[in-house]
């Protein structure tokens, strides 16, 4: 599903963020990245989104030549990759409903279509009774289930979490990994999440990647940090 | 292009939506537009109705050159040539003592018949000369006055010609400031769709990041650009049609004397409304292009 080769990239203030990556993540794999605040795991996930371009190396995510991809054809490709922040990033002035409907009417789908499909992620985030409330009125917990079912109403190949529990209390953070298990297992959803939290990577054991200065020190299938 | 017209409603409530929700914006922008058209409609009432006026005294206008009676025909045809020749002249045409004299009964009474008759009349036979470009007269008259046969050349005097030139000036100044009005109109629009963008930022931030096409993003702004101008350009329409048709019956489509007559209603105000609202909504696409183009460009 997802393919480094090779990857490195270097932004014109000179600092290399990436450097000689080599990646590969299967379809349906549940992915942590991992390592200290500078050791490029921002620049990954931008390089995957298409947001920016490597200097060197290929990027393919489903079978798309991500750095290659013409400018025109990057709005298309993100519907293929979700994306949920740590800042939740929802539209303050729109309801639950019209948060999640929001990604869906951007790429053009029906009216009658979309109130079906935000209905069925709504169920599967489990915030079918909030669904008129405003983002305000919700916990942090369920704010983040709302970026999540946002991220996920397009049906992407690929979910890019960018530490997601960051903001949550330890409570909240064991309600989102469940929640993003649930869309790995039922909708076979390749998953990459970027946390910083040791207890969940040690709790909720993965293939955990870890990077430091650019490079990928560690690349564990047994999960947990005890294993790198 | 199908995903356009299916998202057509979608962008046009998402436009109107923007304009409600940063009403003070919309309304800053409408009015400043308002404004700049409605000075724009101002100077080209004035511009087209003294520009009717100019031309009503142009065509009347001539140097009248008095011939030496002593000319024979041959004499004056080559003189006709010759001024015809000049540059800036448009028409030469000869006129007899006698067609003169008519002229002269015909305008001021019975009382010249008495000059009719051989050896009575003490006109001159004369060449009237059209220019094509009247602020010229001064410097034509001179040089036909020092041609030979000339006994004088005249024309309505300096008078006149400051009238000309000022009404030359009128046009040329007031068509700079219509054209600096609407400089003016698509800055501002520019400005508030620029600062709709700002405000807005966070939204197409996760438009981007949901895989929303560029033009999806941009064209509500252009919208908004479009709907600004042409709710700017409503009460300068209104005050065109109903005003100008007021004052037309008012002034009874003069401007204190028959000398300037104003350009009928119907269908000058009906043709300038239609320039104006398209002026203000093309006005409105310009400014809130530019804005998109500055400020939405995105590159990776």
């Amino acid at each position: 599903m997802i393919d480094l080769k090779d990857v490195s990239k270097a932004y014109p203030n000179g600092v290399h963020a990436l450097n000689h990556v080599n990646l590969h993540i299967d379809k349906g794999e549940f992915v942590y990245v991992i390592g200290a605040t500078g050791s490029g795991k921002s620049t990954l996930i931008k390089v995957l989104n298409g947001e920016i371009v490597p200097d060197e190396g290929t990027v393919i995510v489903g079978g798309v030549n991500v750095g290659a991809l013409k400018h025109r054809k990057v709005p298309y490709y993100r519907r293929n990759v979700g994306c949920v922040f740590q800042d939740y990033r929802l539209l303050p002035k729109l309801t639950v409903y019209e948060n999640i409907a929001f990604a869906l009417e951007v790429v053009g789908m029906p009216r009658k279509q979309i109130r079906k499909r935000v209905m069925e992620v709504l169920d599967l985030v489990d915030l079918k009774e909030k669904a008129r409330s405003y983002p305000d009125e919700l916990s942090g917990g369920q704010q983040q289930r709302v970026t999540i079912g946002r991220a996920i109403a397009n049906k992407p190949m690929v979910l890019i979490a960018d530490e997601p529990t960051g903001n949550l209390d330890p409570e909240k953070s064991l309600e989102i990994i469940t929640l993003l298990e649930k869309i790995n297992k039922k909708l076979d959803t390749t998953i990459m999440m970027v946390t910083h939290d040791k207890v969940l990577v040690d709790r909720f054991k993965k293939r955990t990647i870890m990077l430091d200065k650019g490079y990928v020190i560690h690349d564990s299938n047994r999960g947990g940090y005890k294993s790198l | 292009m199908l995903l356009f017209f299916k998202s057509l409603p979608r962008l046009v409530r998402n436009a109107n939506k923007d304009m409600h929700r940063h009403f003070s914006m919309t309304f800053s922008s409408i009015v400043s537009i308002g404004i700049a058209l409605l000075m724009a409609l101002f100077i080209f009432v004035i511009y087209v109705n003294v520009g009717g006026f100019t031309n009503q005294i142009e065509n009347e206008f001539m140097i009248q050159v008095s011939l030496n009676p002593t000319l024979e025909d041959e004499e004056i045809s080559e003189l006709a040539d010759s001024i015809a020749s000049t540059s800036s002249v448009k028409k030469v045409t000869y006129s007899s003592k006698d067609d003169e004299l008519d002229a002269l009964i015909k305008e001021n009474g019975p009382m010249f018949k008495q000059y009719k008759g051989k050896d009575k009349n003490p006109l001159y036979d004369v060449l009237n000369v059209e220019l094509k470009d009247n602020t010229k007269i001064s410097k034509v008259t001179k040089k036909i006055s020092k041609m030979d046969g000339v006994v004088k050349a005249t024309y309505g005097g300096s008078a006149i010609n400051t009238m000309i030139q000022l009404f030359k000036n009128i046009r040329v100044w007031g068509s700079v400031f219509v054209g600096l009005m609407v400089l003016i109109a698509v800055f501002l629009i520019r400005n508030t769709i620029k600062m709709t963008i700002l405000v807005r930022k966070d939204e197409i931030a996760i438009m981007r990041t949901v895989g929303a096409y560029n033009w999806y993003i941009s064209f509500p702004f252009v919208l908004e650009g479009i709907f600004i101008g042409f709710w700017g350009a409503l009460g300068p329409v209104l005050i065109c049609i109903f005003g100008y048709t007021g004052l037309y019956h008012v002034l009874n489509g003069m401007f204190f004397s028959n000398m300037m007559t104003m350009l009928k209603p119907y269908p000058f105000v009906l043709w300038t409304s239609g320039g104006i609202l398209l002026i203000g909504m093309v006005v409105g696409m310009l400014g809130s292009y530019l804005a998109v183009r500055k400020y939405l460009r995105w590159t990776r």
